[in-house]
């Protein structure tokens, strides 16, 4: 063998070699984990025992043409113009996505910290806040505002208040959860250590601009959760729910049971449900429509729905909205 | 007289023995022998530009994708959601190395592994030697293996560096990278064993090559029954059935008639057909006379 030759298969299994030995230590420093938190940093944030995590690209939802459409047809903007109020942050310009982590204790709805990246005028934000008498603590140097009890009409609870965690990086939540999201990133105690739930993060983030993940125990406690629901679906461990917000909706809605009866069960549930929908549905056109996009999929614990609104779904809609008056006739009288 | 000693005769030269003959290699050491011989003569030859442009291709696209992501270009999305990395790399692996590389280059390779030799006239250098005529063959196809492996490999890496951060994390992909590199080498692998054969049997084995690859393998997957057992790509396709990118009217009524197969049935089956095209081919090069045209 010459020695060139020699030499280019050296510097072939060389590249090979180094290859997989940056593969090696890249897999040992955290796969499936890492691949969800890479995609989204925002995550370590969030404490290890937040029982269910929600994200929405703001930036990406509010240009999309579903989102005009809807604008149209539900011209809302009271909420918005409170917390630009309250908070002099401007949902629609400067936020450019919504991260929520909903903790272990999910019966109160509050009991969460929402995060929000965008831009921010942090002078401004801490201005008014001193306005509606918010108190400045430093922990772990970094500034959180505490609301008084004056303003706790404000939506994130009795105790809320705001912390800027990075430059372009606001947390929304209770002191106890802001203290936790600061302390999350430097502890092990970091969501992203949880695999499962990371493995779901990242199946939403590839399927849609708006999911939300977690185990179904916790959301199941939510006070405003429906009875029938809850009681008929103790076999759900994890759920998982994402739209992908564009012209259309196209959305799925999955769910992992305990074990394979269960999955079944629930497979057959839906697809009865699907097909009594149907039925009942008769000549309406519109309810038909909506239905004709929705398929029940899955196999072994895995039971998902996907659902397709498009654009002449939602045309037609609007239309049966605007036939509609939103209060109906005899208690407007 | 002097009663000296008789000088002492000296004692005849020991009578030499015969010159032994050294013991002809084994199979094995001839084989090396070619390979060691042959894998110089492969790699520095004019079908290895055609190998590196066949391999060369993806790594460029790899590189202009990264460059256009590099600098923003909204290419890695589908609507609105992300495409990660780890799914491009494994549509490039499928579509561009195991459906068309390994078999085209096991073809170039393959079924020239006898046949340069018979086209050169130089075939009868190698078998005047005292090695076994089937470790010619041997030789040859370790020299393919080594080659084609030695370029097509490292391309794969580059590849798989340049798009799998994409989206996505090296950590997350590397499973299937090894995966995906194991089902490459088999491919080559077994390719070339059969190819080998078809080289050593058939008068005009490009033709017939070519003809298997882009005829046979694609229309035996489509069709219902056992037919698709007699393709070599039905069994690389066990290996991992989910990777198979279902993106044209072939590849889903291939889905639509395929048949599942574990991944130990496939790997028995792949080094089935090595070893008996291995063997058919070196049994074909012992006993065939070939007739060099002058």
């Amino acid at each position: 063998m010459s020695s060139r030759t020699r030499y280019f298969l050296i510097g072939s299994s060389l590249v090979v070699v180094v290859g997989l030995c940056t593969g090696l230590v890249a897999y040992y420093n955290g796969s499936a984990p890492a691949g969800a938190a890479a995609r989204l940093p925002d995550l370590a944030y969030l404490p290890a025992d937040a029982s269910a995590v929600a994200y929405a690209d703001v930036k990406d939802i509010m240009a999309s043409e579903f989102r005009q459409r809807l604008r149209e047809a539900l011209p809302t903007g009271a909420e918005k113009d409170r917390f630009l109020a309250e908070t002099g942050i401007d949902i629609e310009h400067d936020i450019d996505s919504v991260l929520a982590g909903l903790n272990r204790d999910a019966r109160d709805p509050r009991n969460a910290v929402i995060l929000f990246r965008g831009r921010f005028d942090t002078a401004h934000i801490e201005a008014l806040a001193a306005e509606h008498g918010a108190v400045t603590e430093q922990y772990k140097g970094k500034k959180i505002l505490l609301a008084p009890q004056t303003i706790s009409a404000s939506p994130a609870g009795p105790s809320s208040a705001i912390a800027f965690l990075e430059p372009g990086l606001l947390a929304i939540g209770s002191q106890a959860d802001l203290h936790a999201a600061i302390d999350a990133p430097s502890a092990p105690g970091s969501i992203t250590a949880n695999a499962q739930l990371m493995d779901l993060v990242a199946g939403a983030q590839q399927s849609g601009n708006a999911w939300m993940v977690g185990r179904f125990d916790a959301m199941a406690m939510q006070p405003n959760m429906p009875v029938q629901i809850r009681s008929q679906m103790p076999a759900v461990e994890w759920f998982a729910v994402s739209a992908d917000i564009d012209r259309g909706v196209r959305g799925t809605v999955r769910a992992e049971t305990r074990d394979e009866q269960g999955a079944d069960q629930l497979r057959s549930v839906v697809n009865g449900g699907l097909s009594a929908a149907r039925m009942f549905a008769g000549n309406d056109a519109r309810v038909t429509q909506v239905l004709n996009g929705l398929q029940a999929t899955g196999t072994g614990t895995t039971v998902q729905i996907t659902f397709a609104l498009g654009p002449e779904t939602l045309d037609m809609l609007k239309g049966a909205m605007a036939q509609t008056p939103l209060v109906p006739p005899a208690i407007a009288k | 007289m002097s009663d000296a000693p008789a000088p002492i005769a000296p004692a005849p030269p020991p009578v030499a023995d015969a010159p032994r003959r050294p013991s002809p290699p084994g199979l094995m050491t001839g084989a090396l022998r070619i390979f060691d011989m042959s894998i110089g003569q492969m790699l520095w030859s004019r079908r290895t530009v055609f190998m590196a442009l066949v391999v060369g291709v993806p790594v460029v696209i790899a590189v202009a994708l990264r460059v256009m992501v590099e600098l923003g270009a909204p290419i890695m999305r589908s609507g609105r959601s992300p495409i990660s990395g780890g799914v491009v790399f494994g549509l490039m692996m499928w579509g561009f190395y195991v459906r068309f590389a390994a078999p085209v280059l096991a073809v170039f390779y393959g079924t020239s592994l006898i046949a340069d030799e018979v086209e050169d006239k130089t075939l009868t250098y190698l078998f005047t030697r005292p090695i076994p005529r089937s470790a010619v063959l041997l030789g040859k196809y370790f020299a393919y293996l080594v080659c084609t492996i030695g370029v097509v490999l490292p391309s794969v890496m580059l590849v798989w560096l340049l798009i799998a951060s994409l989206n996505d994390t090296l950590g997350n992909t590397f499973l299937s990278l090894v995966k995906d590199l194991g089902i490459l080498a088999t491919g080559l692998a077994v390719y070339g064993a059969v190819f080998a054969l078809v080289g050593a049997v058939v008068r005009r084995p490009l033709l017939v090559g070519l003809g298997l690859v882009f005829g046979w393998e694609t229309i035996a997957l489509a069709l219902p029954g056992f037919m698709k057992r007699l393709s070599v790509a039905f069994y690389l396709q066990g290996l991992v059935p989910h990777a198979m990118p279902a993106d044209s009217p072939v590849a889903v009524l291939q889905t639509f008639f395929q048949q599942s197969i574990s991944l130990p049935q496939s790997l028995l089956s792949l080094a089935a057909i090595a070893v008996v095209s291995l063997w058919l081919a070196a049994r074909a090069v012992s006993r065939r006379e070939y007739v060099l045209e002058q």
